[in-house]
């Protein structure tokens, strides 16, 4: 583990000192001309804001929809709680690459079912995946479709250790299933809530990063290019090997303190 | 389920009634692209360009196509021993490192706890330069190792989901086992790894997934079609200038079959392990 994870994280920190690209030629020493050019790069300031639409436009599609459907589930459903719950986290156990292609068989310009779907209430076709905005859109149902099974399982796992007895004991003084739901089961899902909230945080960027490799490279014009997939394109595509180093520590160091964020918070969630 | 339970109100009725439709839309939705796939797979390629959900022909063309095309059963049996070493090693490894920061008080426990945890903090992603920069060196490129060995690093998860699980571990037991003169290494694999074994597996569960499901790292780290994972192989039928769905979707089709046959024989056992793993 030293050798896999702390060797590389030390060879990225020097890595950003220097300007290479990958060949034979030495790396020159640059101090922090990296990190300079790094904050002036116009596609980093895009893909900032791509990774921020991106995280923002997956919340409600990775917790407060998961978060109604498990409460919806848990209170209604029944004896049909358990065949909800098989089918609702099939998608985590289908590989990003597969999901990504078979969403890219949907949204296809011309054959695709999204399509054919809007043709029937007389929509001209759209090129879902040659667009800034249909784009964004498509990367995110995509991800969302990935991850909703899980946030859907985490809550469900909270929602088990609410007493039910509680439910029924305010219906019968005469409570709403409204009230029931908004003053006694959201109240005591809270520590699930946040803790799945701040997960989205941290992984929205990389969970996408299937989607976006397979979809649309980050395009069209940057428009879902993420700082991961801008890192993975300095690195690989561009062979910017001291950029990408850059970038890499800029990186960790953010979302290394929302993981840890996290890490105190589910710790006081008191698990 | 209380006896209250047994008068339902009909404002309730219509209430679940619209919570079912609710509910099966979502299930709808989830299913879709699945479901499609699965019925593209069989569609005959002359009938892909016509409107119309159902193939009139059903056909396994595409079947033959893309198992001509790519060696599926290879890479299904790539997929399944890199998801399986690199499970099995780094649960292999989360027992040991755990037990040892759980049961020893030793100099430095504390940041070799911190060290073997911490490495959870950091996005995969942006350790990829210099582990391929590595990986190239020692010539493991396109290698099973290469795929196996870095992967086999990110036992953080592990090591933290285990030590809960040994900090909790009875004590008695553990002072019992001494008293009758069980070395440590005894006290691990008879006491605590045989008691903790639902914990064990579903950690080997969660990591196999994880590690089948893994994109970037095989993507970048094997060339062609012979050691490299199912979901990398399958982009061999989409190019520049377009894909081939048919043989696309039915490889997605064969790709996607073997979890999910798991979990129709065991989902029980693996959404439990997710809501353990995942509530960490």
């Amino acid at each position: 583990m030293l050798v896999w994870i702390y060797g590389p994280l030390v060879w990225t920190v020097v890595m950003s000192f220097f300007d290479w690209n990958l060949t034979d030629v030495s790396p020159e020493p640059v101090g922090l001309d990296n990190y300079i050019s790094l904050l002036g790069d116009r596609q980093l300031h895009e893909s900032l804001v791509v990774t921020a639409t991106l995280t923002l436009a997956l919340l409600p599609l990775v917790v407060a929809a998961p978060l109604a459907a498990a409460a919806a589930v848990w209170q209604h459903a029944g004896r049909w709680a358990g065949a909800y719950r098989t089918l609702l986290f099939v998608p985590v156990l289908v590989p990003p690459g597969v999901a990504a292609v078979t969403w890219a068989w949907i949204f296809h310009p011309i054959l695709g079912l999204a399509n054919s779907f809007l043709g029937l209430l007389g929509i001209p076709h759209i090129a879902w995946l040659s667009m800034p905005i249909t784009a964004l859109a498509v990367i995110v149902v995509v991800t969302a479709w990935k991850v909703f099974g899980l946030s859907f399982i985490l809550f469900t796992a909270g929602l088990t250790t609410i007493d039910a007895r509680l439910l029924d004991a305010a219906r019968v003084d005469g409570a709403t299933e409204w009230e029931v739901t908004t003053r006694i089961v959201l109240p005591l899902l809270r520590p699930t809530t946040l803790l799945v909230t701040i997960l989205a945080l941290v992984f929205a960027g990389q969970w996408s990063f299937a989607a976006v490799e397979v979809l649309t490279q980050g395009g069209p014009v940057g428009a879902t290019n993420t700082v991961f997939h801008l890192l993975h394109a300095y690195a690989f595509r561009f062979f910017d090997t001291g950029r990408a180093s850059a970038l890499a520590v800029l990186l960790v160091i953010v979302f290394g303190g929302l993981a840890l964020l996290q890490h105190r918070v589910s710790r006081r969630a008191g698990r | 389920m209380s006896v209250l339970r047994t008068f339902v109100p009909p404002a309730a009725r219509v209430r679940g009634v619209g919570v079912h439709i609710g509910l099966l839309l979502v299930v709808g939705l989830t299913l879709l692209p699945l479901a499609w796939a699965l019925l593209t797979s069989v569609t005959p390629r002359t009938e892909l360009f016509t409107p119309g959900l159902l193939p009139r022909q059903p056909t396994l063309e595409h079947y033959r196509a893309a198992l001509d095309a790519l060696p599926i059963g290879q890479l299904l049996v790539n997929t399944t021993l890199i998801a399986g070493s690199v499970a099995s090693i780094q649960v292999l490894l989360a027992t040991l490192g755990a037990y040892a920061v759980t049961r020893f008080d030793f100099r430095g426990r504390g940041l070799a706890f911190a060290l073997m945890t911490g490495s959870i903090l950091i996005p995969q992603q942006t350790l990829v330069v210099p582990s391929y920069l590595l990986v190239a060196e020692l010539g493991w490129v396109n290698t099973y190792l290469g795929l196996i060995v870095p992967q086999v690093a990110t036992a953080g998860v592990g090591v933290f989901l285990l030590c809960q699980h040994m900090a909790q571990f009875p004590r008695e037991l553990v002072d019992a086992a001494e008293m009758e003169g069980a070395t440590d290494w005894e006290i691990l694999w008879r006491v605590i790894v045989p008691n903790l074994w639902p914990a064990i597996l579903a950690l080997e569960i969660i990591l196999f997934v994880q590690t089948w499901n893994e994109y970037l790292w095989p993507l970048l780290i094997t060339r062609g079609q012979d050691v490299t994972t199912i979901q990398i192989g399958l982009r061999i039928f989409r190019s520049e200038q377009g894909s081939q769905w048919g043989p696309l979707m039915a490889a997605s089709a064969m790709a996607s079959a073997p979890l999910l046959l798991a979990y129709a024989v065991a989902q029980r056992r693996i959404v439990d392990a997710f809501i353990r793993g995942g509530l960490r």
